[in-house]
């Protein structure tokens, strides 16, 4: 049980007669990004704030690193390994940037010694170095956002629940947000992240769970998904005619299907095949005087996993 | 004026008291800044300064030249009180005055503004802050850090109101000069200072109760909590000055007891001032209070140290429950074994009060009687304060199996159970209630008074039946299932004694 930095049993919330989270049994490995993902409403919020002891669950046990959660004054060494980031940040807007980290320094125990060191290492980490003597009210939504993901780690947590961290941010401080939880992922933290923006959690997640009404449908690794669910695409360009390259293609046993890119002029192409396949497909295509401009093997992204799914996923 | 930080420079010391409590680092961090402290500051001085000025403004004018005719105030040596009474001149044409009944005064007033000032403003403070703060969300990323719901809370109750206890601390000089040149012994002053740390530790820890409770109207709460505080210490504070027999040997002395104010007549006997000179209830008066027939406060040390008790232990109790509400703010205010508890020290209080030395059998009847009453109170309290909501009571039924160990075992769910349905808990309480008083009734009450005793099965019956009746509205599947429960109970409270009114008919004469 202790190999799993969070392992739950049946864990389900209620409210009134909707069933929010029913019956999962999560697991996620020490040092892992685990993605979830699923359309609103399907539980993430819910089950992260369950995670988090944010919210006391009707049904089921959690355990963080062997540990059973509880909500309650009898387990502070759970909590100092726990961090959370709602997809809402309330701050205080009557402090500055350098006090508002002090105060939760201080409430995580942080020895006096340590703590000045750690809020420059945060700050550093979040870039708000600048920003240290600015009251909050003052500072902009990706600021705030970076500020609140600065209290979520002043404590050094090794499991991180990130719901949303990304919503509402504009593509640099998108950017700046993955650049800075790449850095956490490297210092070995366990991240827990839910996000509509798959393509963020393609590039970041080692694994990944979908889920859809209140279950866990999928939860598997990204090459695991991958592998199971993606088909594997060859994007094609050519100078001379599009109908002489689709008689070629028409040739070859692996390839299933094509489509044009709109406005690229460029096939793709769905090729069942492996690696020596598609070396082959090339050869011929290149002996049949075909003029090449383009060929690159790619997969099906995340979000058209999810699609093929069944789910509609609003990104 | 700049508003900065008063404490910015990191003194060793201030560093490592605010270590202690990180709750009190924030508090002090956002609202001792130096605008705010000034401010405070100067409130305070203002206020020292009226009432300085008012109370020598009854001192007779210089009359170096013995112009003027005779003049009249509170502070001249002769007999009598009030306003008339004449300044006289001693035999260098100095007007003598009655300089320890002014110092007198001046610490009352201090004192009765200290008491109004912490106690009202102090609960607003407080009950606006944490509502504040739930509203937003911001008490949730607290509930998550290794905190105990013990130490934020203090470090919310000595943080918050911090500028209040600045403008209080600075009123402390005038006043301790005040109690000593009104020769009030020093031990009496700490005493009665002790006294109103630990009305501000009862008072403060309700509030934040008041302020962790779901029932909506969070904009209303600091007002709601800080208006019937002013309301009762008014009525409390009022009736101490005008009434020199304030005791009435019932269970409303308890009340009297919840008004720190209360211990200045201690201090007022101990200056040796003549009584008619002074508007505040007498000591004497105070030591009519029984207590269990025991007439615990005709001293002040056996009086202040009762004051002390019944605010420890119900600050012991209002501190438990909000430690559990803290972290679940979600389930019952209180848990059973918690109610169990409360409604029996409860009732070893209120039946402490109820035995009096009567001066008629008649007045021994009535006192049980308000003692029924206040009983039913309790009881629509504790239906409140038990009874879980349709999702709690719902997820109870389903899991309980599952979530407990002790689950299958219905009577214990049941009695000791969280949010398992109210009634059965509630009838224990009433039990143990009606248990402890029924002895003193056929103890101390004529054979022909012992009816009492089924009026006090009544009351419990009653309880109980809309403890069933409010469980039972608190599962429909409603928005406002709270509304509708209450006003099912008000309805089967107000509904029957209003059918015998109109229908003329009395209870007590039939059969006729």
């Amino acid at each position: 049980m202790s190999d799993w930095a969070i392992a739950t049993y049946g864990l389900t919330k209620r409210f009134e007669g909707h069933i929010a989270v029913n019956e999962i049994d999560l697991k996620i490995k020490s040092g892992e990004v685990y993605g979830l993902i699923g359309p609103n409403g399907a539980g993430k919020t819910t089950l992260i704030r369950m995670l988090a002891a944010a919210e006391a669950p009707t049904k089921g046990e959690i355990y963080i690193n062997g540990d059973r959660l509880l909500r309650d004054d009898s387990n502070p060494v759970q909590k100092k390994r726990l961090g959370y980031l709602p997809d809402d940040f309330p701050l205080y807007d009557d402090l500055t940037v350098w006090d508002y980290l002090e105060y939760f320094a201080r409430l995580y125990n942080l020895k006096p010694s340590f703590r000045r060191r750690r809020l420059m290492e945060v700050l550093e980490l979040v870039q708000l170095e600048n920003k240290r003597k600015s009251i909050i009210s003052t500072l902009s939504r990706g600021m705030k956002q970076r500020l609140s993901l600065a209290r979520t780690i002043i404590h050094e947590p090794i499991l991180l629940l990130l719901d949303e961290p990304v919503s509402g941010l504009d593509p640099l401080a998108r950017q700046q947000f993955r650049q800075i939880i790449k850095v956490l992922q490297e210092a070995g933290m366990t991240i827990l992240i839910s996000s509509h923006v798959l393509s963020d959690l393609a590039e970041l997640c080692t694994s990944v769970g979908i889920m859809e009404l209140g279950f866990l449908v999928e939860s598997a690794s990204l090459p695991e998904l991958y592998q199971r669910l993606s088909r594997q695409q060859i994007i094609l360009g050519t100078l001379g005619k599009m109908e002489i390259l689709q008689q070629a293609l028409r040739q070859n046993s692996f390839v299933e299907t094509w489509e044009m890119i709109p406005e690229s002029g460029l096939l793709k192409v769905n090729f069942t095949g492996e690696k020596q396949d598609c070396a082959d497909l090339l050869r011929s295509l290149v002996l049949a005087d075909i003029p090449l401009t383009e060929f690159h093997c790619t997969q099906e992204d995340l979000e058209t996993i999810f699609l093929k799914l069944g789910h509609q996923q609003a990104s | 004026m700049k508003n900065i930080q008063v404490f910015q420079r990191s003194s060793s010391l201030w560093e490592k008291f605010l270590d202690l409590n990180p709750q009190l680092f924030r508090e002090i961090k956002g609202k001792l800044k130096t605008r705010n402290v000034v401010i405070a500051a100067a409130i305070s001085v203002i206020t020292q300064f009226v009432i300085g000025i008012s109370l020598l403004s009854d001192l007779p004018n210089p009359d170096p030249q013995g112009l003027l005719k005779a003049q009249y105030g509170p502070y001249a040596m002769g007999s009598g009180s009030g306003n008339h009474i004449a300044y006289t001149k001693d035999m260098l044409g100095n007007w003598v005055i009655n300089w320890q009944l002014l110092w007198l005064d001046l610490f009352i007033a201090l004192s009765i503004v200290s008491i109004f000032s912490l106690l009202i403003v102090g609960v607003y403070m407080l009950i606006a802050d944490t509502v504040k703060e739930d509203n937003r969300g911001t008490l949730n990323f607290i509930r998550l850090t290794p905190q105990s719901a013990g130490s934020v809370l203090l470090g919310k109750i000595l943080g918050v109101p911090i500028l209040l206890y600045i403008a209080v601390f600075l009123l402390s000089p005038l006043h301790l000069m005040a109690g000593l040149g009104a020769h009030i012994p020093l031990a009496l002053i700490l005493g009665f200072d002790i006294v109103i740390v630990a009305s501000c530790a009862f008072f403060y820890s309700f509030a934040m109760l008041w302020s962790l409770m779901n029932f909506g109207l969070s904009g209303f709460k600091p007002w709601l909590v800080s208006g019937a505080m002013g309301a009762l210490l008014l009525l409390l504070t009022t009736a101490t000055f005008h009434h020199n027999h304030l005791i009435s040997n019932t269970l409303w002395d308890w009340i009297l007891l919840l008004n720190p104010g209360i211990v200045l007549s201690y201090l007022i006997e101990a200056t040796y001032l003549p009584l008619n000179k002074i508007d505040f209830v007498s000591a004497d008066n105070l030591g009519e209070l029984l207590f269990y027939g025991q007439a615990l406060w005709a001293k002040a040390s056996f009086g202040i140290g009762f004051i002390l008790f019944n605010f420890s232990l119900w600050t012991y109790w209002c501190w438990s429950v909000l430690k559990r509400r803290f972290h679940n703010p979600t389930n019952t205010l209180v848990s059973k074994t918690q109610s169990y508890w409360i409604t029996g020290w409860l009732s070893v209080f209120a039946l402490g009060f109820t035995l009096q030395n009567y001066q008629s059998y008649s007045s021994a009847t009535d006192n049980f009687i308000f003692l029924q009453m206040c009983l039913c109170i309790l009881g629509l309290a504790l239906i409140a304060a038990l009874s879980p909501h349709r999702q709690a009571l719902y997820d109870w039924a389903r899991y309980r199996h599952q979530n407990n160990k002790d689950g299958n075992i219905l009577w214990k769910e049941l009695v000791f159970g969280e949010n398992s349905p109210s009634s059965v808990a509630i009838a224990i309480n009433m039990a143990i209630a009606i248990t402890y008083i029924t002895p003193s009734i056929f103890l101390f009450l004529r054979e022909k008074d012992r009816y009492i005793f089924w009026g006090f099965i009544l009351s419990g019956l009653s309880i109980l039946l809309y403890a069933l009746v409010a469980q039972l509205v608190l599962t429909l599947k409603t928005r406002k299932r709270s509304v509708w429960a209450g006003s099912s109970v008000r309805g089967m409270i107000v509904v029957p004694p209003v059918c015998l009114g109109v229908a003329d008919f009395s209870p007590y004469k039939a059969p006729e």
